[in-house]
């Protein structure tokens, strides 16, 4: 993503994620530097970033840094935990359950199978406890009373027993396979 | 700590395969949060390793339907799955390293004549709470049959004379639910520490009642409690004379009276509840005195304003 070539997505990543606080607040706000295992640099404002606790930790540890290397976590995940995290810290500001929870749920609403699964990993690393809490709903939600190539696919796992050993589990467990929702 | 995690050359290569690497735990969370044992069954035939996180699952709650005599499986009053008692066994080997479980055992209608011959008109709860299960396996069953419903008129409370034929509670010591826990306690994993079996026959006075000797139809108002003795003390003097509700509101005649305040066109009664409890350890069960915290527990089991909404 570092070609010129890319650029014009460049460009729109960093619009979407840092709005130019500046223009709207006189007193600037600390920006922080994340950079993601695909090298994406995502400018985040600090109370953003104190979100994750892994960073903040990071930062605790080592203040003088500038830019924080995140190596297991790639951008487009990295880009849906920071518009999360954005939402969060306005309702921390002006607490409203209920507007949190509408959001929350639209959040995981509009996202994919592969978004949600994706994000998982990445809030766990970073240990942002509210999104994880709310992925993981969301993820038990989907897979509820699915088949198991559908909880196959969408986890995107290869099978690995024989076919032997799968005919043994269903017939085992013949009622659990009965009357499923239609994927 | 986390400088270290960030600074780990660990990157995670495949993206499909991510999922794959989470911590057993928070997997494990996942799966629990779909609070639906099938879900986990079908988890486990996904592929070994998700088979694996699943036997980490340690507390799951099952809903069994009792069979009926030729072991066909019954039409429930709730449209909710029933597991089939046979699955039992191999549901056991799933959840291999489970220590907490939870039974609800649906008893069907059909089902509610063949309960030790108890009417069909009587709603009863059960509930069998057994802690502890390598050493001393304490175990406490406490069960509340409704054996009628009280009236108040002018002339005090009263309980209509159908019902006050006596129902030895005696009889239905040995009922249905405790072989199911016979059953439990042949196929649980070795790390099963708790179970807890609930049971109940929803029929009886639940809703309304037409009572022909005052000509009214009566909706149950509150529940009281009683264990034998002061079953049959009121009993006995309530055949003579209709008691004064003053009588009720005295602790010894009663384990605990349940009020619920609400105004309608409908005379209210109080359904009548026999209570008993045996506990003991291993299969050494005694009776045992009924106080009102496990009333309160049997009610609450039961989510019992769920179950009275029409």
């Amino acid at each position: 993503m570092s070609s010129s070539t890319d650029s014009p997505t460049l460009t729109t990543e960093t619009t979407q994620l840092s709005p130019q606080p500046d223009t709207e607040t006189a007193k600037p706000t600390k920006k922080i530097t994340l950079k993601s295992s695909d090298n994406q640099i995502f400018e985040v404002e600090e109370s953003v970033a104190m979100e994750f606790a892994t960073v903040k930790s990071f930062f605790e540890d080592s203040p003088s840094t500038d830019t924080v290397p995140l190596p297991n976590v790639t951008a487009k995940p990295l880009s849906q935990v920071i518009e999360f995290c954005k939402e969060q810290i306005k309702f921390k500001a002006n607490p409203d359950e209920a507007q949190k929870k509408k959001y929350n749920a639209e959040f995981v609403t509009e996202k994919s199978d592969k978004d949600l699964v994706d994000m998982i990993p990445v809030a766990n690393y970073l240990e942002i406890k509210d999104l994880l809490d709310v992925l993981n709903q969301a993820v038990a939600d989907r897979i509820e009373n699915k088949s198991v190539e559908y909880v196959r696919s969408f986890f995107g796992i290869d099978n690995d027993f024989t076919a032997e050993e799968e005919a043994a589990l269903r017939r085992e467990h013949a009622w659990a396979y009965e009357g499923v929702d239609e994927d | 700590m986390s400088v270290s995690k960030l600074t780990k050359k660990d990157c995670m290569s495949d993206v499909s395969c991510r999922f794959i690497q989470l911590p057993d735990e928070l997997t494990v969370t996942i799966l629990k949060k779909t609070g639906d044992p099938k879900t986990l069954i079908c988890c486990s035939a996904v592929c070994k390793h998700l088979q694996c996180v699943v036997s980490k699952v340690d507390s799951v709650a099952l809903r069994f339907s009792y069979p009926g005599t030729a072991g066909e499986y019954l039409q429930c009053w709730n449209s909710h799955h029933h597991i089939p008692q046979p699955a039992i066994p191999s549901l056991m080997k799933v959840f291999a390293n489970l220590i907490s479980l939870k039974i609800d055992l649906c008893l069907c209608p059909e089902l509610v004549p063949l309960y030790s011959g108890i009417a069909r008109t009587h709603g009863f709860k059960f509930q069998l709470k057994s802690v502890d299960m390598t050493d001393k396996m304490h175990t406490e069953v406490c069960l509340a049959f409704e054996v009628g419903l009280l009236s108040s008129d002018d002339e005090g409370m009263l309980l209509s004379e159908a019902e006050a034929e006596a129902l030895h509670i005696l009889n239905v010591k040995s009922p249905l639910t405790l072989s199911f826990f016979l059953l439990i306690l042949c196929y649980r994993p070795k790390s099963l520490r708790s179970v807890v079996i609930l049971s109940s026959g929803l029929l009886g006075y639940g809703i309304e009642r037409y009572l022909p000797r005052h000509k009214v139809m009566y909706r149950s108002g509150g529940n009281v409690f009683m264990e034998s003795e002061q079953l049959a003390k009121f009993r006995s003097l309530n055949s003579t004379t209709g008691l004064d509700e003053s009588w009720l509101t005295h602790p010894q005649n009663l384990i605990c009276w349940r009020k619920k305040h609400e105004e309608d066109e409908y005379r209210i009664g109080e359904r009548l509840w026999l209570v008993h409890k045996w506990e003991g350890e291993r299969c050494n069960m005694k009776q045992s005195v009924v106080k009102k915290t496990d009333v309160d527990e049997l009610l609450r089991a039961f989510d019992e304003d769920a179950d009275e909404q029409p």
